[in-house]
């Protein structure tokens, strides 16, 4: 091991060892972190107080992060050389392939899942994009990268998803600004915040979780694409 | 208990780190780098933060590793042996 890595690694361990000593001997026990979340719950009625800050109280940031993931999924698509860059050949055992092709359902429901039960349980509009955009990858590499069959949706019809997606999160945002005076609000415009813990409650945050989601999932999906394709 | 679980994972994640960061083949630092992520994703459960965690996990070991080796890939074998 060089030098460096030897010093990283004591200097490393003597802080982390102060740390953790202070932390057991000195400092007070803070309170439980998670009891803020009545509060959420009673403002926009999302179980799920993560969801609720993400796609309620801080909803333009959440904007602000669809719109970096639009410009990065554009300036890779504008990347891509129209001729078919080559992919080093990806020979798959039978037993690998069927097992992805197996899985591939799975994988897409689960992705599903986590976004509409966004304000319900952990994970949310993000992560559950994540998910889908992680079949694309296996979609791409079971099925041979380019070939027209190798696209879960064609990249055509990928670009105006992620378009149409983001443009409903704005629409749901001057829905707020309609219905209540202020962009992206949400208890407020008297959509119904239903019973906690249902699928169909917490006013607009389903509804931005599942549109983030389509978003992020196409837009990861274009970003692989292009960077097999590249 | 629950300390020395963190306080042991939190080990192990230097130790993973290190290995990345010495380790010869660049294939095998990438896999370090998901093996990295996978703790990380524990420590997050530990401490409560299962949003938190699932993010690290789909985006940390999934697409991350995903696109690192796509990547690795695609570079030529022009320094000899980087595999």
């Amino acid at each position: 091991m060089s030098r460096i890595s030897a010093a990283v690694l004591v200097s490393g361990i003597i802080v982390f060892g102060v740390i953790i000593a202070f932390e057991l001997a000195v400092a007070p026990r803070t309170a439980d972190p998670l009891n803020h979340a009545p509060l959420t719950l009673r403002d926009t009625g999302a179980v799920n107080a993560v969801s609720a800050i993400l796609f309620d109280y801080r909803a333009l940031d959440t904007l602000g992060e669809a719109t970096v993931i639009l410009m990065t999924a554009t300036v890779v698509a504008f990347l891509t050389p129209r001729a078919k860059a080559s992919m080093l050949a990806v020979r798959l055992s039978s037993i690998v392939l069927y097992g992805v092709v197996l899985l591939l359902p799975f994988i897409t429901i689960l992705g599903i899942a986590v976004m509409a039960h966004g304000h319900v349980s952990p994970g949310g509009g993000f992560t559950g994009g994540v998910i889908v955009a992680t079949s694309t990858v296996f979609y791409a590499v079971v099925y041979s990268v380019g070939g027209q069959q190798s696209y879960v949706i064609a990249p055509a019809a990928n670009k105006l998803i992620e378009n149409t997606a983001m443009t409903a999160f704005i629409g749901v945002g001057l829905l707020g600004l309609g219905l209540a005076g202020s962009f992206l609000a949400n208890a407020q415009t008297g959509i119904p915040l239903g019973t906690p813990g249902e699928l169909l409650s917490a006013g607009t945050i389903p509804m931005l979780n599942l549109i983030s989601g389509v978003k992020v999932g196409v837009g990861l999906g274009i970003i692989v694409m292009s960077l097999f394709l590249e | 208990m629950l300390e020395a679980a963190v306080v042991l994972l939190c080990l192990f994640l230097v130790g993973v780190s290190l290995y990345t960061v010495n380790s010869s083949s660049v294939f095998a630092a990438i896999i370090a780098m998901g093996v990295f992520s996978i703790i990380l994703t524990v420590l997050f459960v530990i401490l409560k933060a299962p949003d938190v965690a699932m993010t690290e996990a789909v985006i940390g070991a999934g697409l991350t590793t995903a696109f690192f080796v796509i990547a690795l890939d695609k570079t030529r074998d022009t320094d000899g042996g980087h595999r």
